[in-house]
């Protein structure tokens, strides 16, 4: 069992003190035992002396009486009177003397006959002496010559001498259990003594500092709860208040009587319910909210009034306090003044509501702007289908007859080369049909041609956006092969090398790739430096994944060592009908606008790093996964076609 | 036998330039078959099912058909199928002949049985070539003798 602080400083005193009052009582006996044999030694030392006096006495009476009966003269017969009498006294003396010691009682007992014998036998012989002066004389001798007194005389002495003998005895016995008492008191106090002493003082050190521990606790204590209520009063946006349990106020903080707007006085020893509106009052809402915190814990908001009628939005929070026992001794109650943020509330739902109707608003817009966009775009491509294929028809025709014109020229040729035509006007007809009518017909076809080529991009462009995709997984690497085998015959007239690394798959449609990295490859090889041997490596660019945005995507490029690209170059180069070297080879200027518009409805991007005769890098990014893909029509691909076409 | 006799050629195009050339061709390409132009498809339609102006009309022996697509009225590919469509008329071969090379459109020409595709403009030695091997399928095709085309 752990004894309590206190518990310990008793039961410690408690002993120190039975300890000292234990040695003080058997000091006291010691001392009462020394005391009481010293007075014994005293009383035997008085004994001895008187049994002295009284054989001297005796004798002296003796002397005296042998000096009467001798001369029969009064006078020496005073001495004897007075022995007798001190005889008597040593006596009654010795009997006191004698009440604590049986022996010399006894002894006395003994002594006193004899005494008495001697005495009678003194005094009958006086008496002889006195009643006849002659006769009594020699009756005095014959009692004495009788040697009775003498007998009797001897027989005191060795009494006495016994007694003493006996006294002396017991004053040594006395004065050896004195010592033995003496020592014990000495040794009690000299040992005892200094335990105490530094029980007393080990005592007292413990007390001190239990003392001062509690001292300091209770200052601790003190000091706390000071805090404790600064700490409550000094809170400014809280109200904080004590409720009994009937919920009447006991008590609060120094900022109650701000926020809830009731002086202390007003208040205290009230119900809490008049800090509520009347209708919540009627309604039952405080009542309730005690019993729900009763329970547990009620936090809620709710209106509060203050004397003054002017309303609050409170947060209020009920927390019931029990006591050890777990009995509801009361209430606290922590009021918050959220009017404000109340109203900061209202105003932020009012403006998200307002934002999210702008949004909404914003979004249809840009949902009709999308898809007229995307009206207007479809109508774009349309137009152009059609454009393109009304301006075939007449091409045809050019085409068709210009080449007539050429056959026709050839016959004519063989017309005037016949015999039966006059030399002249044979050269003449020559030259005329060599010089204006064979070069024109083929100034028209090579227009024809390139406007053909023309048409047959625009046509291709305008169809890019139209035709539904095949999505699948591609392997990149086998459609990029297929494509440079496709190449063949021009790589080997250029003398180029071509290198295809591994690419990996991506999702996407395969003709549509296959398209885009033909056009690249077309490109490169268009372009090569004519004064180094061309060189096209197509592989995964060091930044082959890409993870920006939510599709991953990987990176191919495609870098040659050709004529390269000035930056200004570099912008227009996937714009409608740029062409930047057109004198290298010939085109439409529309291959990398196609390639572009197909990487762009793969969701992925195209782009180049070049400098002027340091070759070009095409990087394009494709996605490895499934994605939403867009519609043929999608803004996206709007704005190309219809920005440029 | 009917395979015998020589193919007529129903040449289905409504630009008469278009319908010039391709004659001239067929005609350079060796090909002395008649060769009747109608440049739309209604009136295609009505030659090869003997109604409206062709009511009349006797069948000559086996045809061969050149449609266009872009057509008055009723279009090339709206006539193929027709012709397709119809038993009595679905062996005929039909070389579509067009401006356009939208593979969408090439595919369904096929889908609906055309025996060749054409694109304008015409590589004619090509176009020549298809006709022949149609003709030489077919039997049917008249060709002229050497001395003829010298004598041309």
């Amino acid at each position: 069992m752990k004894l309590s602080a206190n518990h310990k400083i008793n039961v410690g005193f408690g002993s120190v003190l039975a300890l000292l009052l234990a040695i003080a009582w058997y000091i006291h006996d010691t001392n009462q035992r020394f005391m009481q044999l010293t007075e014994l030694q005293v009383q035997g030392l008085e004994a001895l002396e008187r049994l002295t006096q009284f054989l001297a006495h005796v004798n002296d009476a003796e002397t005296s009486q042998r000096a009467f009966l001798l001369t029969g003269k009064q006078e020496y017969l005073r001495p004897y009177e007075a022995a007798r009498k001190d005889i008597a006294r040593e006596l009654t003396e010795l009997d006191r003397l004698a009440a604590e010691q049986p022996n010399l009682k006894q002894a006395l007992a003994r002594l006193r006959p004899t005494v008495n014998s001697m005495l009678t036998v003194l005094e009958r012989a006086i008496v002889l002496r006195r009643g006849n002066a002659r006769a009594g004389l020699e009756m005095a001798l014959q009692s004495v010559l009788t040697r009775q007194g003498e007998r009797d005389m001897d027989a005191i002495r060795t009494a006495i001498d016994d007694m003493r003998y006996s006294e002396q005895s017991s004053i040594s016995r006395w004065m050896a259990d004195a010592d033995e008492q003496g020592g014990r008191t000495h040794w009690l106090v000299t040992l005892v003594g200094p335990i105490a002493f530094v029980g007393i003082v080990l005592g007292w050190w413990l007390a001190h500092r239990h003392l001062t521990q509690q001292r300091v606790a209770i200052r601790a204590l003190h000091t706390s709860e000071e805090r404790f209520q600064l700490l409550v009063d000094g809170i400014q946006d809280y109200a904080i208040v004590m409720l009994d349990a009937n919920g009447n106020v006991l008590d609060w903080n120094a900022a109650s009587e701000r926020i809830l707007g009731y002086l202390a006085e007003e208040a205290v020893g009230k119900k809490f319910s008049r800090f509520y509106p009347l209708e919540l009052i009627e309604a039952g809402v405080p009542d309730r909210m005690l019993e729900d915190a009763a329970l547990g814990r009620c936090e809620r908001e709710v209106w509060h009034v203050r004397s003054d009628g002017s309303r609050f939005w409170a947060n209020v929070i009920l927390t019931p306090i029990n006591d050890e026992e777990g009995k509801l001794q009361g209430y606290s109650k922590i009021t918050r003044d959220l009017t404000e943020r109340r109203a900061a509330d209202a105003l932020i739902r009012q403006l998200n509501n307002d934002l999210e109707r702008r949004v909404e608003l914003r979004t249809a817009e840009l949902a009709r702007v999308n898809a007229e966009l995307a009206q207007r775009n479809q109508e774009n491509e349309l137009f152009v289908f059609g454009v393109s294929h009304d301006l075939r028809s007449p091409l045809v025709n050019l085409q068709g007859f210009s080449e007539e014109l050429g056959l026709a020229c050839l016959e004519l040729r063989e017309l005037l080369t016949k015999t039966g035509i006059p030399p002249d006007l044979g050269r003449q007809g020559l030259t005329i049909l060599d010089d204006e009518m064979l070069v024109s017909a083929r100034f028209i076809q090579t227009a024809v041609l390139r406007l053909n080529n023309v048409i047959d991009a625009l046509l291709r462009l305008s169809r890019a956006g139209r035709v539904e995709y095949q999505w699948q997984e591609v392997d990149l690497t086998r459609i990029v092969r297929d494509v440079v085998d496709s190449f063949g015959a021009t790589i080997s007239q250029k003398n180029a090398v071509i290198e295809v690394g591994r690419l990996g798959t991506v999702w996407g449609d395969a003709t549509a790739l296959e398209l885009v990295f033909a056009n690249l490859i077309d490109n490169a090889l268009k372009y090569l430096a004519p004064d180094r041997r061309g060189r096209i490596e197509i592989g995964l660019a060091t930044r082959a994944e890409v993870h920006n945005g939510k599709i991953p995507k990987i990176c191919c490029q495609v870098r040659d060592n050709g004529l390269g690209i000035a930056l200004d170059g570099q912008n227009k180069l996937f714009h409608v009908f740029q062409r930047l070297h057109p004198e290298a080879a010939p085109g439409e200027g529309m291959g990398l606008v196609l390639t572009r518009r197909i990487v762009e409805r793969h969701r992925g991007r195209i782009w180049v790093e070049s400098q002027p005769n340091g070759g070009s890098t095409f990087f394009v990014d494709l996605p490895t996964q499934p994605h939403e893909a867009p519609s043929a029509a999608d803004v996206s691909d709007l704005e190309k076609v219809s920005a440029h076409g | 036998m009917d395979n015998q006799q020589p193919v007529v050629i129903l040449l289905v195009e409504d630009d008469p330039g278009h319908a010039s050339l391709i004659r001239k061709n067929l005609k350079r390409g060796g090909f002395l078959n008649e060769v009747i132009n109608v440049s739309d498809g209604q009136q295609a339609l009505d030659f090869i099912g003997l109604a409206g102006e062709f009511a009349g009309r006797t069948p000559e022996g086996p045809l061969l058909i050149i449609l266009d697509v872009n057509l008055p009225r009723i279009d090339g590919v709206e006539v193929l199928r027709r012709i397709k469509a119809d038993a009595r008329t679905a062996k005929i071969p039909v070389i579509i002949l067009t401006t356009t090379d939208d593979p969408r459109e090439i595919e369904r020409c096929y889908e609906f049985g055309c025996s060749v595709y054409v694109t304008k403009p015409v590589i004619y030695e090509k176009f020549v070539d298809a006709v022949r091997r149609i003709g030489m399928f077919l039997q049917v095709v008249t060709v002229l003798r050497e001395d003829e085309i010298r004598r041309d």
